[in-house]
């Protein structure tokens, strides 16, 4: 039988806090890598989303690269030039820190999801040479199982 | 030169301290003015950005529908086309 937190070494728990605001908490885990970002409001404004995301890169720069955690599910309204930014600018200057895997946790609503895969459509037609393609991109339903995968 | 009776000395005190109090509550409701007016901007941008979501949303159904309705006519035309045709 397969035990809940059966890896110690990954659980949520054992993540340590790195920052803390109304709109995020940024949490990592050294031994295995990983940032993991939660949001905690139904909107962050891009000021607070850019700020909580240069917090993320530092940890990155700091060798904390192996995977990022993106849970998303207290958003209720995807900002598009945010999201922009995120994608083209934010996960490409990662990628050059060697950021490659991408774990994200969307809100249950499925018009939510829907959304967020027409946004994220629309820029990757936009900007046809962004580096999505090369990065490995996982949407999980809960953060064990982003963690696990 | 006389002194000012003390009522005076006693009154001037307490408008001194009525006037600071006055400040001091002058600056809180600006503050929080302040932390509402912000409130209130947060609030209209994720509306709008709500707005945008719905407004993409209904951009790609439409679009999506246009199509399928091409799609449709196309296959019709095929249909009375492959049933007009010698085999």
């Amino acid at each position: 039988m397969k035990q809940p937190n059966s890896n110690p070494q990954s659980s949520v728990a054992q993540f340590k806090d790195h920052f803390d605001s109304r709109f995020a908490r940024i949490a990592y885990h050294e031994n295995t890598k990983t940032v993991l970002c939660e949001l905690r409001a139904e909107y962050v404004p891009i000021e607070h989303f850019k700020d909580t995301f240069y917090r993320i890169s530092e940890l990155v720069k700091n060798g904390i690269n192996e995977k990022f955690i993106f849970d998303k599910r207290a958003l209720r309204a995807f900002h598009q030039p945010s999201m922009e930014w995120y994608f083209i600018v934010w996960k490409k200057e990662m990628y050059q820190y060697g950021l490659h895997r991408h774990r994200k946790i969307l809100p249950q609503e499925p018009w939510f999801r829907k959304s967020v895969e027409i946004a994220r459509k629309q820029i990757v037609q936009t900007y046809p040479d962004s580096i999505i393609d090369k990065l490995d991109i996982q949407y999980c339903e809960t953060l064990e199982d982003a963690i696990a995968s | 030169m006389k002194t000012p009776p003390e009522a005076y000395l006693i009154f001037k005190e307490e408008l001194k301290k009525a006037a600071l109090e006055k400040e001091k509550l002058r600056k809180e409701y600006e503050s929080r003015f302040e932390v509402m007016n912000t409130e209130l901007l947060y609030l209209k941008e994720q509306i709008l950005a709500q707005q945008q979501m719905m407004k993409t949303t209904i951009t790609y159904a439409t679009r999506l529908e246009d199509e399928l309705s091409t799609l449709q006519k196309k296959i019709h035309q095929d249909l009375v086309q492959t049933k007009g045709s010698f085999h």
